[in-house]
């Protein structure tokens, strides 16, 4: 339970960081708020070369919303600072939800988005909600930036598609279209510092007149290595007028799709269960953001 | 020497700090981060030790070398079992432990080898040079499998891996119950919970190669005890070791037997002459548990149409886990337990405690009472349903009363229960709301006591269970010297308290010196919620005798005699004449210019009622606190989860010395319960590896997971009792499971009889199918669990 010994590095600017990554980047990890990367160095026992600190990189905290642009996040920003920001709350709403039942109020003080996103945990908050919005992450290194979705970006349990010298730059959610509401779900046995044991987050999009939904986009999360995005589960849901018959038959449709650890906490067959009722909920509750 | 005129405004019950919820005297201490705990400790040549841990729960030990981690740059030593393979237990009761491993492992993360070095991490790091070789043998994980094994034996003399067996039978029970109108019966688990106190133990042991003397700081509960165990473990004279107990933070019970790390400490210390501080991490806490049994229990009562009780038919099966400590006690206890809060005279008990490749339980909070007020409260409710008697009728209809004697020899020598169950039915409206609120609301109602401190040492001796010793003089002010241990219950406030309401003096005049073999007289220590009856006793003895030779030089001075006099605010004064009077501390300095410092001395011991059955001498008490209470309830119809929405409690402690840790320990005492009913469990898999030794897996609730409470101290005043104070440190523990699980009932018609309650096990509950959680104990659980650690 000690930290190993290492260097640490703070970058002035991303160019400095970039640089570092690509002389360092195999022997080196990234800080931010480090309520992950702590806890894992002093479990893991093996020196390592460098920690690299971000959290003193302005340029990586910035938080900007416009209406072409959409919402878009510095890797660095704290959740905190990100939930306290009046346009998550109204127009991200599922987002809101996922970083509220972060951990507490001193985790979500430290911790940042970007954290939560590449620590890939199959448990993490976050990145249902994000994949519901169709995220896209921007990954950068000394040499290119490149962008991607962020349910691509996600590829197995602590797995993700950053290559050697890359980090995290920002995360972007497009404006969400007229007429559209969401939610994340979560099940967990205690009330406070707890994960989930199953989440669910969804983002949909009404017909203006007469109610029948006409996108949505689904994300089931803790229910295999990375979160999943629903889309044949979706597709049922679009130019449908919502009833109890059709949500049951998407909600079956996600439980098909997930891969639910079984464990002494609680079987697969129960965390499916679990899911089905999420899903449905979280429905009822962005379908009335919109409908009323 | 009762010449006690305060005694006036004792019949009264007027008293002047007694009954005020001062401040915790070292409250700011701890608030600011100034109190001093073991771990915090620095002396000069510290040295640190780690343990090797057992990576299996049974096996023999074919190889430890630590030749290696002994050439390690910077460790001083390295021990092994066999060089100390002296067995221990608490008060020698079937001793079966030793400081590390000999010969064989038998139970998950015992200690193989201990390494001392000049820093905790170069001690860590030399573990990995250690090279262990252990033949496995098949791990006993289930209380059942373990009875039944006759050829895998986890001790040799323990046959059937048997610990003890117990039997109490008062009346005829067969009869009884064939008589009975109703007779319920159903079989209950009670599951493995650990104290999670947030200070895991530490020891710093300090061995003065000059004096040839030790002393051993260590966050325990019974610092004589814990001298005791030390002394005869390690074979030195026990005047020879000093026991210093500093801050404690948290015991509940688990904190009341030498952990492993103390013996080792000890004999480190001794043999390489420098202090030694050894401190788990929490995974070894969890190892070293001391926390509750895990009990399954087979329960019938018999009522009679009206709603009278008529025989009580209990047997348990008590997992011990791999070795001895309180079992013997936990055991009996829950015979005890059983006879009361209602009036049965036809009591059979039958009880078998087995050992198992578990973390060994030990006597956590309401030890005993948990498991029995699991299984006789739910019955309770069961029969109410039956019988058509509302559960606060039914438990009203039975409860005792002042004087009430059991068939043993336990005597109720004040109650208020009554006032308890009227108290909690009143304020949440039992009546229209049980059986008529809406499905997935519940209301649940149950109810429990707790001794005061047994009536028996547990060796034999005949000393007295607290003494107190007093001096007072203008130097210091009063200073009380006294054994009893603050764990954080707040017992240096209401000792403080006592003390104060005696002399008449403020607060901040009294120094009340614990927790320290050397300085404080031979006290039977913090258990069994003892303290405030016990020791309270003692102090006010002490504070009385020390006080009427204050008043003897003030009587003269004043020219009145000293049973008329009395002291209020430093002053003491004629209660027949406001203008004689004389300031306390100028009647003190009269008597040092005479006779120098003023002494006081007083003791208590509790009466011992003879009683000729086995388990005799567990049971009896001075003094009983009651508690009842009412769980109201949400539950999820899809998913099963249980949300405790208010509970209600009703506490007769008789009187609160200071109200505001009654409060503390009534809501205290409840969370953890709601943590054993809901969501607490230290689960093994079939290996006997502990798969959640972490805050993160083994989860004990937050303050998201507290519900609203409304609990009320009925009026009470025992006059056993210094100061008419009862127990309340154990008593509201006991009936949680049992309130929500009658809420349960309430809420969807299904009884749970098994905690903690997960949601899953109500869902399949609600669906008519099987809970899996006791089969779950014993198959592989599959590699998902090596990774559930971090998020
Ligand atoms: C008590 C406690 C409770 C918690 N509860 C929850 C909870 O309820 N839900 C939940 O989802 N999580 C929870 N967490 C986990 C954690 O707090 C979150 O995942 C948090 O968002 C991590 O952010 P961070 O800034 O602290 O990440 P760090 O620890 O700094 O980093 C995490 C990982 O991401 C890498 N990294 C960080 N930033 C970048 C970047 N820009 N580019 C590339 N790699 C990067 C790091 O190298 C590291 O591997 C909890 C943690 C604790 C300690």
């Amino acid at each position: 339970m000690y930290l190993p010994s290492f260097q640490y590095l703070a970058p002035k600017d991303t160019g400095e960081l970039a640089a570092l990554l690509s002389d360092h980047g195999d022997n080196a990890r990234i800080l931010s708020g480090g309520t992950d990367l702590l806890v894992q160095l002093k479990n893991s026992g093996a020196d390592l070369g460098y920690v690299i600190d971000i959290s003193g990189l302005e340029k990586l905290s910035e938080i900007s919303y416009d209406d072409t642009n959409g919402l878009v996040i510095g890797a660095a920003a704290k959740l905190d600072d990100i939930m306290a920001l009046p346009v998550v709350k109204e127009k991200y709403f599922a987002l809101y939800q996922a970083i509220e039942t972060i951990g507490a109020r001193q985790i979500r003080t430290m911790g940042s988005l970007g954290g939560n996103i590449c620590n890939a945990s199959p448990a993490a908050d976050t990145p249902p909600a994000l994949v519901a919005f169709n995220a896209e992450v921007s990954i950068a290194s000394d040499a290119a930036e490149r962008q991607m979705p962020l349910v691509d970006f996600i590829q197995g349990n602590r797995k993700t598609d950053l290559g050697k010298g890359e980090y995290l730059k920002s995360i972007t959610l497009p404006v969400p279209a007229k007429n559209s509401g969401s939610a994340y779900h979560h099940f967990r046995v205690r009330g406070g510092m707890e994960i989930a044991m199953v989440a669910a987050a969804l983002s949909i999009q009404l017909e203006a007149d007469n109610g029948t939904v006409k996108d949505a986009v689904i994300a089931l999360g803790v229910v295999g290595p990375a979160p999943i995005k629903a889309e044949d589960a979706a597709k049922i849901l679009i130019g449908q007028k919502p009833n109890e018959e059709l949500l049951q038959s998407v909600s079956q449709a996600c439980a098909d799709i997930s891969q639910p650890i079984d464990d002494f906490r609680a079987s697969a067959e129960y965390r499916k269960e679990i899911l089905r009722v999420l899903i449905e909920e979280a429905f009822d509750e962005a379908y009335a953001q919109v409908a009323g | 020497m009762d010449q006690d005129s305060a005694y006036t405004r004792e019949q009264v019950r007027e008293f002047e700090i007694v009954g005020q919820s001062v401040p915790r005297v070292e409250g700011y201490d701890k608030v600011t981060g100034r109190a001093e705990y073991t771990d915090d400790i620095d002396l000069h040549g510290m040295t640190y030790a780690k343990v090797y841990c057992s990576p299996v729960a049974h096996g023999i030990i074919k190889k430890v070398d630590v030749s290696k981690a002994k050439e390690y740059p910077g460790v001083l030593d390295v021990i092994v079992g066999e060089e100390h393979p002296k067995k221990y237990s608490v008060n020698d009761l079937l001793p079966t432990e030793t400081p590390l491993a000999v010969d064989k492992v038998r139970y998950f993360g015992e200690g193989l080898a201990a390494v001392v070095a000049i820093s905790e991490q170069i001690a860590a790091e030399a573990l990995a040079l250690i090279d262990v070789e252990i033949e496995e043998l098949p791990a006993l994980v289930n209380a059942h499998d373990s009875e039944a094994s006759a050829d895998n034996l986890i001790h040799d003399f323990a046959k059937n891996n048997t610990n003890h067996t117990a039997e109490q039978h008062f009346g005829d029970v067969d009869d009884a119950l064939a008589k009975s109108d109703v007779v319920v019966e159903e079989t209950f688990y009670t599951s493995m919970v650990n104290g999670g106190f947030i200070e895991t133990q530490s020891v710093v042991a300090d061995y003065d190669p000059g004096k040839r003397k030790l002393t051993v700081y260590n966050c325990n509960q019974l610092a004589h005890t814990l001298q005791h165990t030390i002394a005869r473990t390690i074979d030195m004279p026990l005047d020879d070791i000093r026991v210093i107990i500093p801050n404690v933070g948290g015991g509940f019970g688990g904190k009341t037997e030498a952990t492993p790390s103390v013996l080792i400490a000890s004999i480190m210390s001794r043999k390489i002459g420098r202090p030694v501080k050894l401190t788990y991490d929490r995974d070894e806490s969890i190892y070293q548990n001391k926390g509750r049994h895990a009990c399954h229990l087979s329960l019938k009562l018999g009522f009679n149409k009206d709603g009278t009780i008529q025989a009580l038919d209990l047997s348990i099966l008590l997992d011990g886990g791999a070795h001895s400590g309180w079992g013997f006690v936990v055991l009996w206890f829950i015979a005890a337990l059983t006879h009361l809060p209602y009036k049965v005279r036809n009591i059979r008990y039958e009880g078998r405690r087995v050992y198992t490749n578990k973390p060994t339980p030990g006597a956590q909070r309401s030890f005993g009472g948990v498991q029995a007020r699991t299984a006789v409260e739910s019955c309770f409710d069961m029969a109410a349903v039956e019988l058509g008697i509302n559960p606060y009728e039914l438990r009203m209809i039975n409860a005792v009363e002042t004087g009430y004697k059991c068939p043993s020899v336990v005597e109720v020598r004040h109650s208020e229960f009554k006032k308890c169950l009227e108290s909690v039915a009143t304020r949440s409206d039992f009546a229209n709301k049980w059986g008529k609120l809406p499905r997935g609301k519940g209301i649940g109602f149950a109810a429990g006591h707790y001794s005061s401190g047994g009536a028996f040492l547990l060796y034999n001796s005949s000393r007295a269970h607290s003494t107190a010793n007093i001096r007072v003089d203008t130097e210091a002010g009063a200073t009380v010297f006294c054994g009893v241990t603050d764990i954080g219950q707040g017992s240096t406030t209401v000792m403080t308290q006592i003390a104060c309401e005696v002399f008449g003096i403020p607060m901040r005049k009294v120094n009340f010196i614990c927790q320290d073999t050397m300085l404080a007289p031979m006290d039977n220590g913090t258990m069994d919620s003892r303290a405030t009856y016990g020791a309270g006793h003692a102090v006010k003895n002490a504070a009385l005798d020390a006080r009427s030779k204050i008043f003897d030089v003030a009587a003269a001075h004043l020219g009145v005699r000293a049973e008329q006099l009395q002291c209020k605010d430093e002053l003491i004064s004629s209660i027949y004449d406001d203008n004689r009077f004389i300031n306390f501390w100028e009647a003190v300095r009269m008597y040092q210019e005479v006779q120098g410092t003023v002494f006081g001395t007083g003791d208590y011991t509790p009466p011992q009622p003879r009683g000729d059955y086995d388990g005799k001498i567990i049971g009896p008490s001075p003094a009983f606190g009651f508690t009842a209470q009412i769980a109201e309830v949400d539950v999820n119809l899809r998913t099963g989860q249980v949300k405790v929405l208010k509970y209600y409690e009703a506490t007769d402690c008789g009187k609160a010395v200071n109200p505001a840790s009654v409060e503390g320990q009534v809501e205290g005492g409840v969370v953890m319960g709601l943590g054993q009913a809901l969501i607490e469990e230290i689960v093994v898999d079939r290996n006997g590896r502990v798969l959640n030794p972490n805050l993160h897996d083994y989860k004990i609730p937050t303050t998201m997971d507290v519900p609203e409470f409304d609990s009320e101290i009925v009026d009470a005043y025992d006059p056993t009792s210094a100061y008419g104070g009862k127990e309340v440190g154990e008593a509201p523990t006991g009936p949680v499971c049992a309130a929500i699980m009658n809420a349960v009932y309430d809420a969807v018609g299904v009884r749970l009889t098994e905690v903690p309650i997960t949601p899953e096990k109500v869902f399949r509950a609600m669906r008519g199918q099987h809970s899996r959680g006791l089969e779950l104990e014993t198959t592989t659980i599959g590699f998902h669990n090596a990774k559930i650690r971090s998020v």
